[in-house]
């Protein structure tokens, strides 16, 4: 602490206010703490994977140098394609209708006085809550040929309708999908209320006094004062959905057929199951690399639009 | 301001969403009520909760849990708020390299580090401790609490820091007596968050706390019913499910009041 | 061009051989409670399945009292748990002295090729283990130095309580459509039509973890119509053995046929095995194709309301999957390996065999002089009886590679929905095989 302080004293005090933003040797320091166990906890060992994709391995037993071999598998079997195009379709489930739902609930709490806030917040947020392993569970009940939704469906005579949603081939997918969706809205929503607790009041009152209706008020207030929330909201729900693997495990278990295998399952089946570390660990270097891309663009995108 | 129409729907919609919300989290409560098949027990009952306790070691592991998210939270937002100080408002001249290095951590599956820690704890003999869990999730949470506080102090007027600066205070000392109470609030609500990782937090658990009880956290108390293939208790893993939620929720529901009422007068501090 | 690279890796790949660790004693008699003394105050690290966990609060108190010297520190895992965490805990420099593994090639293979574990062949010599026990149930447990083959070689591992598939029925039902318990796949397979003309949904299943489909109930249809030898070995891996086989495809062909039958009902892949056996429990079904540890759950619930029965395959023996029970293994880097034998030794009693029995369980020591929980339990013990006198055990088919599990409960779910034909899925099955064949040949 003391360090810090002398080093920033040794900028020139005299110096004009703009002058001060010049960037300075000392200024590293503040990063230090955090990068230490960054660099170590979290760079180091995503390197030493890297470096064990190019190996055929156990986890226990000696090595053996195969190249490429393991990228080789990945790429050339057709089911990898499809594996990584359900992590897309979960996006959809994960990221974006979350932020929809999220940004809808938090334009209805910004125009009107909600009575009981504190207990909406607090159940809202609970899908967030709950250890992913006792979701699942909840859900399958839910989803089972004589669980609630057929029976809500047989009740409005739609009972050709029914079916055991996460076991059957045409919306077992969707169906996970929306457990995702369910449990990823109340995040977003605390995101986004935390930042709308800092947008201007002044701003809404203006537009009001403009005579902007609830949209248009949304859409020149409230939206862009969420821009950052809502970049780390997408972050957070895409690698979510992109690495997220109890869910599928617990409910379907990437059935029926491979109708919801996912990529982390791969990653979990080498590193656990089939102990072919050196192919879990090609699997993860891909999966980090293409989360990377998308957040990526999405940063870049949102930054740009507005 | 505020129209009849615009009440009644907003609250239906909230209503709608609370229901959805609340669905399953009450399927699993009622469940964790009805007594497990062979159970003499009738109506409602709390054996399941007595028999998860005890079997599952919860007044061990709650408390372990609790031990390693306090740590990891406060750890984390200091090392996040000067990180954050640094990158949004000091302008640290490599901040984009910085950013985009930070954002592997972000992103990265926790499954595809797991094996390079095991390896890294067993060979320093500190497998089976809170460090196996801390320093990790400390790790893993300050790339996203860093985005967090920088996106904070970015929106903040540079006024702020102008004025003390023309005072003569130190750059630490602006962060200490201007930013780091007025980032309070994001602090929180990031807090909140990173807990809330913590405490579910699984996989590393597993494989780093392989065989000390003493140390073990809650969502392996739960595991320890859920992953049970031979003799399945749905009623005492619902009951487990509800012992590990429930702190969290006690908490949220405490804090959230305190920390988020701004949002109703949209008051910027 | 993957078979040139191959090649050239091979050549050039390290060897991974690694001197074999020798023997600390080898036993010719049972551990006595000197030997055990001998060792002065010592703790025992015993790692377990959750499964274990009633017959573990049993044996313990009376293990310690026996040996007065060992303290017993338990460490019980869920099994998905265990199996994730085993191998490396094995190989830290602190191994549990005793612990559960599984079978096949991840972690028993890993553990023998890794020296992790030390063989018991004397052990069960001494303790007379395998007395009265078929040979066909300790194959699984057999395996090569290099850890690269199983079938044959030292024995690794032993279980406590016998686990067969088989049928189980719910007697009252049976009753009301007028049949005998079936005996054979031929009555079985009458059962179950005349079950589903009467309406009633002739088996339960649960199969939303891919599974038990196309471990259990494909695996007792393929050991109703194949040699057992001829599906071990393809099990083991051995050379030119192929999924291709007559009694493969009549067994996919009956699976076929039994779900465009409607005898799985409906929604079974959005249910867990765990529901179905609840529901069965509740009356739901009239058969459930499980193993013998499907019925505590049911006895637990009414323990005479349902039978449990072996069948008799095309060649008229019993055979089906199963094994001597969740295997043990004891570490090679024991230091106390006299308490770690005699736990073992304790557990494999005839003397412990009720404990297994409370609940409902099979002990490979006495089956016949346990006292059942009640008739269901009865059944499954003269079950097991008979498949220790007359019968063999088969493998389960998911041992064959790393991968099978997944590639099986995938295919018998696209073969129920009409999405794959046996042609396919008998193909994609052996070329997993083939795949993993390949992969062990370059070790």
């Amino acid at each position: 602490m003391s360090t810090v302080d002398h080093l920033n004293d040794e900028r020139a005090p005299e110096g004009p206010a703009e002058n001060r933003r010049v960037p300075r040797a000392g200024h590293f320091l503040y990063l230090v703490p955090g990068f230490l166990l960054y660099a170590a906890f979290c760079l180091w060992p995503i390197a030493q994977t890297a470096y064990f994709s190019f190996f055929r391995w156990d986890g226990i037993t000696d090595m053996r140098w195969i190249g490429l071999r393991n990228y080789l598998e990945l790429f050339t079997d057709p089911l990898t394609l499809t594996i990584f195009g359900h992590g897309l379709v979960m996006i959809v489930f994960y990221a974006i209708l979350p932020v929809l739902i999220g940004l809808l609930i938090v334009a209805i709490m910004t125009r009107v006085r909600i009575r009981l806030l504190a207990i909406f917040r607090t159940v809202l947020f609970l899908p967030q809550i709950l250890a992913t392993v006792v979701v699942a569970v909840a859900w399958r009940w839910i989803y089972a040929y004589d669980g609630p939704i057929n029976a809500v469906l047989e009740l409005l005579g739609m009972g050709f309708l029914t079916r055991a949603w996460l076991g059957d081939f045409d919306t077992a997918l969707a169906s996970v999908g929306l457990i995702g969706t369910w449990i990823n809205f109340g995040l977003c929503m605390v995101l986004f209320i935390g930042g709308a607790q800092k947008i201007d009041t002044q701003l809404y009152e203006a537009a009001r006094l403009d005579g902007a209706g609830p949209v248009q008020e949304f859409l020149a207030v409230t939206l862009p004062g969420l821009r950052g929330e809502i970049s780390i909201a997408l972050i957070l729900t895409v690698t979510n959905a992109l690495r997220n693997f109890d869910i599928v495990w617990n409910t379907t278990a990437g059935g029926p057929g491979t109708e919801t295998l996912v990529p982390s399952y791969l990653i979990y089946e080498g590193a656990f199951i089939t102990r072919n570390v050196g192919f879990a660990a090609a699997a993860s270097v891909v999966l980090t690399a293409l989360i990377l891309v998308l957040t990526a663009s999405i940063t870049i995108g949102l930054r740009r639009r507005y | 301001m505020e129209s009849k129409k615009e009440v009644v729907f907003g609250h239906a919609i909230l209503l709608i969403g609370a229901l959805i919300a609340l669905y399953p989290f009450v399927s699993i409560i009622l469940q964790a009520l009805t007594p497990a098949p062979g159970s003499g027990a009738e109506g409602w009952t709390l054996e399941n909760f007595i028999s998860a306790w005890t079997r599952g070691g919860f007044s061990r592991s709650l408390l372990n849990s609790a031990i390693v998210a306090f740590a990891v939270v406060v750890a984390t937002a200091i090392a996040a708020m000067l990180a954050g100080y640094v990158l949004s408002v000091l302008k640290f001249e490599w901040r984009v390299a910085v950013f985009a290095l930070l954002m592997i951590g972000l992103v990265l599956p926790s499954e595809a580090r797991i094996i390079p820690l095991y390896n890294l704890f067993a060979s320093t003999g500190l497998l089976n401790s809170y460090w196996a869990l801390i320093l990790p999730q400390i790790a893993s949470s300050f790339p996203l609490a860093t985005f967090w506080m920088a996106n904070y102090y970015a929106q903040l007027p540079e006024s702020l820091s102008e004025a003390a600066s023309l005072d003569g205070a130190s750059e630490f000392e602006i962060l200490r007596h201007i930013y780091a109470p007025i980032g309070m609030s994001a602090v929180l609500t990031l807090s909140c968050l990173v807990f809330l990782f913590t405490w579910n937090e699984f996989m590393l658990a597993l494989v780093l706390m392989p065989d000390n009880v003493a140390v073990q956290t809650a969502p392996l108390s739960l595991s320890f019913f859920a992953g049970n293939e031979r003799t399945t208790e749905p009623q005492v893993i619902a009951a487990a499910a509800v012992l590990v939620a429930l702190p969290v929720v006690v908490a949220y529901f405490f804090l959230q009041r305190r920390f988020m009422q701004g949002l109703l007068e949209g008051a910027v501090k | 061009m993957r078979g040139t690279l191959s090649v050239l890796l091979a050549a050039t790949a390290l060897s991974a051989a690694m001197p074999a660790i020798a023997q600390d004693t080898e036993i010719t008699e049972p551990v006595s409670v000197d030997d055990v003394a001998a060792l002065g105050d010592v703790t025992l690290r015993v790692w377990a399945d959750a499964g274990e966990e009633t017959m573990l609060e049993k044996l313990i108190p009376q293990f310690e009292e026996t040996y007065p010297n060992v303290t017993v520190d338990l460490t019980l895992k869920g099994w998905g748990d265990l199996m994730g965490t085993v191998v490396n805990a094995m190989n830290s420099s602190t191994p549990p002295d005793v612990t559960n593994g599984n079978q096949g090639f991840a972690i028993m293979g890993t553990m023998v090729r890794a020296d992790l574990v030390r063989p018991l062949d004397d052990f069960i010599d001494a303790y007379d283990i395998d007395e009265g026990l078929p040979a066909s149930g300790f194959s699984s447990m057999q395996w090569n130095d290099e850890g690269t083959a199983w079938g044959e070689g030292d024995t690794y591992a032993m279980g406590g309580a016998t686990q067969p598939l088989g049928l189980f029925y719910n007697k009252s039902k049976l009753e009301e459509l007028g049949l005998e318990a079936p005996d054979s796949i031929g009555d079985l397979n009458e059962a179950l039509a005349a079950a589903e003309e009467a309406g009633e949904q002739p088996i339960m299943l649960g199969n939303s973890e891919q599974y038990p489909l196309g471990s259990h109930v494909l695996g007792i249809l393929i050991d109703m119509y194949s040699g057992v030898d001829e599906i071990n070995g393809w099990i083991a891996g051995q050379e030119g053995a192929t999924f291709d086989t007559e009694g493969v495809r009549q067994a996919l062909e009956t699976l076929e046929s039994w779900g465009e039958a409607g005898y799985f009902g409906r929604g079974y892949d959005g249910m867990s095995m765990d529901d179905a056996v609840a529901s069965y429990g509740e009356g739901e079904g009239v058969f459930f194709l499980g193993g013998s540890f499907n019925g505590a759950r049911l006895a637990a619930v009414d323990p005479d309301a349902f039978g449990f029965t072996l069948l008799r395959g095309e060649s008229g023996d019993y055979v089906t999957t199963g094994t001597f029970g969740t295997p043990w293994l004891v570490s090679s880097k024991t230091e106390i390996e006299p308490a770690a034998l005699a736990f073992l030794g304790m557990m494999l009693s005839e003397d412990f065999a009720q404990a297994y029995a409370d609940v409902s369980r099979l002990p490979n020591k006495g089956l016949d002089s346990v006292t059942p929980t009640g008739s269901m339990h009865e059944d499954q013990l003269a079950a097991a009886e008979r498949l220790f006198e007359e019968g063999d055990f088969v493998g389960y088919l998911d041992w064959a590679t790393p991968t099978m599990q997944r590639t099986m409960g995938t295919q018998a779910q696209m073969l129920l929905a009409g999405r794959t034909d046996v042609d396919s899925f008998i193909e994609a099955v052996q070329s997993d095989w083939e795949a993993y064949q390949a992969e062990r040949a370059e070790q």
